[in-house]
């Protein structure tokens, strides 16, 4: 969804190439003149995409959605966050972020700001495994980067005040999909995680209704164990490596018909509440709306999972933090 | 995802009786409870119910409780923890809990088999009150004090929370150290009905329930890990620990009740394993919070940790004088009321009142001072005289020495004036105490402060106080110590008591035994002799011999008994012996810790006070030191200064008068000035004009006035003109109907009708325009009244100028209405003229047609013509 108010300027390779994550609308100019859309914001920028318009030296047509200041005021806030010790200040902090998050929510700054700053602040999985989540589907990364930030503002505002613990957040959402990027890969593995996303447990069952093969259905079931093992095997991605069993938590159940444990309610925790809350939100999917509303999503997901993914007490105080941004949506009717 | 099917619930009952309420619930619940009696073998029992139980390993070997995983439950306390939970004992609930609301609960968590990891999971009846993250087991300050700090407003035994967590969260450090804990560790708290509950919950791996009970021994060791949780667990009132196997976690829950009937020895305790837990039952939460939404600020509980046996300054005089005298008083302290303050609560470490009571008991203070001169050093002997002795009568030398005691603890250059001090005061030396020797250091301190001419800082004032605390707990500490003794000199007092039976028991039995072996042994040698006489044996020596032999027997049997008896009692002595032999070894070490301790205190004590007075006499000395100098400096310098000081008056002065003058030069020709004179010209300009404006809106006015009058008569004339035409009319109309014939005059008639109509319509028009007018007039004055006002109440120029100007805009704005208005005016009066010029002239017209029809009517009428003429 692109917006209607489009400031176009141009955008030389050079400069595109300084760019890991595309931060607005690309268009490219065909030698008659003829425009078309290249990319959406959010996408990773691979090598081989620049050497290739490298050569032919394009420029492109380009529309920055992301806000500059907003983002560096929030890697400072991040930076503040992680050097503070005692627990008033770091509850002060991130309160403070929170505030901050809600005002650039008010003032209609782009969710990618956030997330590109918390990428430019938290990431600490490499290169080549977040290169393989691009090359397994264009848009897995860019769900991923979405959740990833959405995990640490769900985190900062269930009380998790230590900037390793965000940190940690922030790395296992966006690697959390990682299982899916291991053996094999189709249509049927990205609409079933979408269905588990929109209606929890219903993806195995439209798999099979959906005539998918055995080794797609295994991938879908195994994912969730692959990337706990990802995180198993790369512990020093992780400040509190326990934690890494969040991998495996991302696809339970409420009433303990989830995978792979099928663990009962009350057993999930609070920090792996937030990771699963955080990766629920988002779809592996072309057409998000973030361009006008991201919180669309939090605001519509209480009405369909709330009751079904293990994550009520960190939804509730998730809303509690964020009930400004809740009033303003309901005064305005969205 | 293969779940354990659970076993129907069957219990069999080895506890004799239970409880009604206990009964009642498993009634209410349909489980089934079978008494031992009516048990068939070999029937796979789910629980078995014990009380009063020591040795669980039978019961374990009998019914084969590990293979089988019957679980045990204890109905009574448990001895040996360790061993209850190896033989899979998983639940300690005394039926006292069942009279409480939470008990019905427990058995449901227990038998149902469901936890979770977060408060209202694991406890859904609770109401969460907070929750918060440990990142780091070192950094929980804030958190913890918050915690607290509800307990305390729900009226709970914080203190006891503040202990179990405290420990807990050590011990948790210690398991992480092993790597059987991952961080973070999640904490909530809150609580139901008169409960409160604190939870935590965290990753475990390879964490056996073995690991845990094997460190809940009651024996405090030297490394403080080994207890910490025995500590955590004797601090709650309900303990229980649950292992989430299938998500690798571990809950914690610790529960305290205001119910009275809960006490240390039916405290509950929960171990569960669950590895395919149940849903959870359903029962109704409520609450959620958040640091970030919900931060209140803390208040200072101080007053509500009252420990058992302190007390304040003047109840320490009391115990400290003692005496036999001073008994009653000390009964009284001990037995201080705190069960009137319910906030307050009790230290459960500290002795009961009643042991305290015992103590003091039939103590006389001689006692107390010997012991202390056995056990203490030379050096702190003289520490515990002058607070121990006193009580009784004793010579004067005595007592001087008591000062003197007293006088230890302060400065050298003092205790003269302490000397004096107490002189002055006229008492005698026997009533001289603590009290006294704190006046008098308060008036040392402010008879320095007066001769320094200062105020004593607050500091001092602090470290006063400081060492005024310190020194009550040194007198605390010394009641303590007083304590131990005489528990040592008891301890010697039974030992000695044993030892003395001991040998009585053995002189008698020694005795005994003499007395009845001596006619034996004359017997036996009466035989022998009788024997190598006569070479037989005789029936009757036969017989004697036999029952001589018996005796003998007997009396080894009795010997042998006593013998045993001698050496248990030998055996138990020589344990009781090494038993207090230890424990008067511990507390003379304790004895002599506390001793260095005291000592330690005192030293630093002393040296602080020295170090004040140091402070004080170099501040004297600087003092002086200022005095002297300025004094020095004065007598000196005074003259040359007074001179210099004159010389740079009149210098100043002169400058001063430069000053002056360049600034009324300057005033003179500053460009300010000029603007603000232009201005003040421009006001006078705009003051004119505007007076100009004024004088001309009057002379409108006034113009408009006569204007106004000449309208006024013409008005007045065409008014009485019409009431001449009416008065025609009304003639004529009288005769048109006398002569109802002339169809001129009724065509007249009408015409005139008209025109009377007309004429009143004019009539209202000039109504109106004279009330305008009359408006107008009142604006313009008004308008030249508020400007006059406003042209005096404005101060500043600018405002004047700014406000003129207004003035004036609104002014001319009034004159242009008032103009149009009067234009309106003047084709309206043209209208009205013109209105008035055609009436006129049919008017004439009307009398010149009444004229010449007049001739013709008073041919028929036979009217006169005068009447017509004069119309």
């Amino acid at each position: 969804m692109k917006p209607d108010n489009e400031k176009l300027t141009v955008l030389p390779i050079k400069d595109f190439a300084k760019k890991i994550i595309c931060d607005g609308h690309i268009y490219l100019r065909t030698k008659e003149g003829r425009k078309f859309y290249l990319m959406k914001p959010g996408i990773l920028i691979d090598e081989s995409f620049i050497k290739k318009h490298a050569m032919t030296q394009s420029v492109f047509d380009y529309h920055q959605v992301t806000n500059p200041i907003a983002m560096s005021q929030f890697r400072q806030l991040f930076k503040e966050l992680r050097y503070l010790q005692f627990e008033k200040d770091l509850r002060n902090k991130t309160a403070e972020i929170v505030i901050f998050f809600k005002s650039s929510f008010e003032n209609q700054i782009h969710f990618l700001s956030f997330a590109q700053a918390c990428f430019e602040e938290f990431n600490a999985i490499g290169s080549e495994d977040v290169k393989r989540m691009h090359e397994t589907d264009l848009h897995l990364f860019r769900k991923s980067l979405y959740s990833a930030a959405f995990a640490v503002i769900i985190g900062l505002t269930n009380d998790f005040y230590h900037y390793a613990m965000i940190k940690d957040f922030y790395n296992l959402t966006l690697g959390l999909d990682i299982g899916l990027c291991e053996e094999h890969y189709s249509y049927f593995v990205a609409q079933a995680c979408n269905h588990e996303n929109t209606t929890p447990g219903s993806g195995l069952a439209w798999m099979t209704q959906e005539g998918a093969t055995e080794l797609e259905t295994g991938v879908f079931l195994k994912h969730p164990e692959i990337s706990y093992k990802y995180f198993e095997n790369h512990g020093e991605l992780l400040a509190f490596p326990e934690l890494s069993e969040v991998a495996l938590y991302q696809h339970e159940l409420s009433e303990g018909n989830g995978f792979p444990r099928g663990i009962p309610k009350g057993q999930v925790s609070s920090w792996e509440a937030v990771v699963i809350l955080a990766s629920s939100m988002v779809e592996i999917a072309e057409d998000y709306n973030f361009e006008n509303d991201v919180m669309n999503f939090i605001f519509s997901f209480e009405s369909q999972k709330k009751n079904q993914i293990p994550v009520q007490r960190v939804y509730k105080k998730l809303l509690l933090s964020l009930g400004n941004i809740l009033k303003i949506k309901e005064t305005t009717g969205q | 995802m293969k779940k354990m099917v659970k076993r129907p619930i069957s219990i069999l009952n080895l506890a004799n009786e239970i409880s009604s309420e206990l009964s009642r619930y498993f009634q209410t619940k349909n489980i089934q409870i079978t008494h031992v009696q009516d048990s068939s073998p070999g029937k796979d029992w789910t629980h078995i119910l014990t009380s009063n139980i020591s040795d669980f390993t039978s019961i374990s070997k009998t019914y084969r409780v590990l293979e089988n995983d019957v679980k045990i439950v204890s109905l009574s306390e448990v001895e040996n923890l360790q061993q209850f939970v190896a033989c899979n004992g998983k639940l300690i609930i005394n039926e006292v809990w069942m009279k409480n609301s939470l008990g019905v609960f427990i058995l449901d968590k227990f038998f149902q088999e469901y936890g979770g990891v977060a408060f209202g999971d694991n406890y859904p009846v609770f109401k969460e009150k907070g929750s918060f993250i440990i990142a780091n087991p070192f950094n929980t300050g804030e958190y913890l004090d918050r915690m607290i700090y509800t307990a305390f407003n729900d009226g709970v035994s914080a203190l006891s929370i503040k202990t179990f967590f405290d420990h807990l969260i050590m011990y948790l450090t210690d398991l992480k150290t092993k790597g059987k804990l991952g961080l973070p560790i999640e904490v909530s708290y809150g609580y139901f009905e008169d409960i409160f509950g604190v939870q935590l919950n965290f990753f475990t791996k390879n964490l056996k329930l073995e690991d845990v009970t094997s460190s809940l021994s009651s024996t405090i060791n030297k490394k403080a890990e080994k207890y910490l949780l025995n500590v955590a667990v004797q601090s709650t009132d309900f303990f229980d620990f649950t292992l989430l196997q299938e998500v690798n976690k571990t809950v914690i829950t610790g529960l305290w009740t205001k119910d009275e009937r809960i006490k240390i020895e039916n405290r509950g305790l929960s171990f569960n394993e669950l590895s395919a837990s149940a849903p959870l039952t359903q029962y109704p939460s409520e609450g959620i919070t958040s640091f970030q939404t919900n931060n209140p600020t803390l208040i200072d509980f101080s007053d509500k940790v009252v420990l058992t046996g302190s007390s304040d300054v003047n109840d320490d005089e009391e115990i400290i004088r003692g005496g036999n005298e001073r008994k009653d008083d000390f009964l009284q302290v001990i037995n201080f009321q705190f069960a009137n303050d319910e906030k307050s609560q009790r230290v459960k470490d500290q002795k009961d009142e009643n042991e305290q009571n015992n103590l003091v008991k039939g103590e006389s203070q001689e006692e107390q001072i010997q012991i202390v001169k056995i056990h203490g050093e030379n050096e702190e002997k003289d520490d515990f005289k002058f607070i121990l002795s006193g009580g009784e009568s004793k010579s004067d030398k005595n007592l001087n020495q008591k000062i003197i005691k007293m006088s230890n603890s302060l400065p050298v250059s003092l205790k003269n004036n302490f000397y004096d001090f107490i002189k002055e005061l006229n008492k005698p030396f026997n009533e001289v105490n603590e009290f006294d020797l704190e006046n008098f250091k308060n008036k040392e301190i402010a008879r320095f402060a007066s001769a320094l001419n200062i105020t004593v800082p607050l500091e001092v004032g602090e470290r006063f106080n400081s060492l005024t605390n310190e020194n009550k707990v040194l007198k605390s500490k010394m009641k303590t110590l007083i304590d131990e003794v005489k528990i040592i000199k008891e301890a010697t007092a039974q030992r000695a008591h044993i030892q003395s039976i001991v040998d009585k028991s053995a002189l008698v039995a020694a005795c005994e035994i003499e007395t009845i072996i001596n006619p034996d042994d004359e017997l036996k040698s009466q035989l022998l002799e009788k024997l190598k006489e006569h070479k037989i044996i005789a029936e009757q020596d036969r017989k004697k011999i036999s029952a001589l032999l018996d005796g003998g027997s007997i009396y080894f049997q009795l010997a042998r008994e006593e013998e045993r008896k001698s050496k248990k009692v030998q055996i138990e002595l020589m344990q009781k012996e090494a038993f207090y032999g230890q424990e008067i070894e511990k507390l003379q070490r304790a004895l002599k810790a506390k001793n260095v301790i005291i000592y330690k205190t005192k030293e630093t004590f002393t040296k602080l006070i020295e170090m004040k007075e140091q402070e004080l006499n170099n501040l004297i000395k600087k003092n002086t030191q200022e005095r002297k100098f300025i004094s020095d400096y004065q007598s000196q310098n005074q003259g040359f200064q007074i001179r210099e000081l004159e010389r740079q008056i009149s210098n100043q002065e002169k400058m001063l008068e430069i000053y002056k003058n360049k600034s009324i030069h300057n005033s003179i020709t500053k460009p300010e000035d000029d603007a603000l004179k232009e201005d003040n010209r421009r006001l006078q300009n705009l003051y004119n004009q505007m007076k100009n404006l004024i004088e001309t809106n009057k002379k409108d006015i006034l113009k408009y006035q006569e204007r106004l009058a000449e309208d006024g008569s013409i008005i007045s004339t065409l008014k009485s003109d019409k009431l001449k035409l009416e008065g025609l009319l009304k003639r004529a109309h009288f005769e048109a109907k006398k002569e109802e014939l002339n169809p001129i005059i009724q065509k007249q008639e009408i015409e005139i009708r008209r025109l009377h109509n007309q004429n009143e319509a004019i009539e209202v028009q000039l109504k109106e325009t004279q009330s305008k007018f009359k408006e107008i007039e009142a604006k313009l004055q008004e308008a030249l009244k508020h400007q006059k006002k406003e042209v005096f109440v404005e101060d500043t120029i600018k405002g004047k100028t700014g406000y003129l100007e207004n003035n004036v805009r609104k002014l001319t704005q009034d004159l242009v209405e008032s103009r149009n208005q009067l234009a309106e005016m003047k084709k309206e009066t043209n209208k009205l003229r013109q209105e008035k010029n055609g009436l006129q002239n049919q008017l004439d017209k009307l009398i010149k047609e009444t004229d010449k029809n007049k001739p013709a009517v008073p041919k028929k009428l036979g009217s006169s013509s005068k009447g017509g003429k004069a119309a």
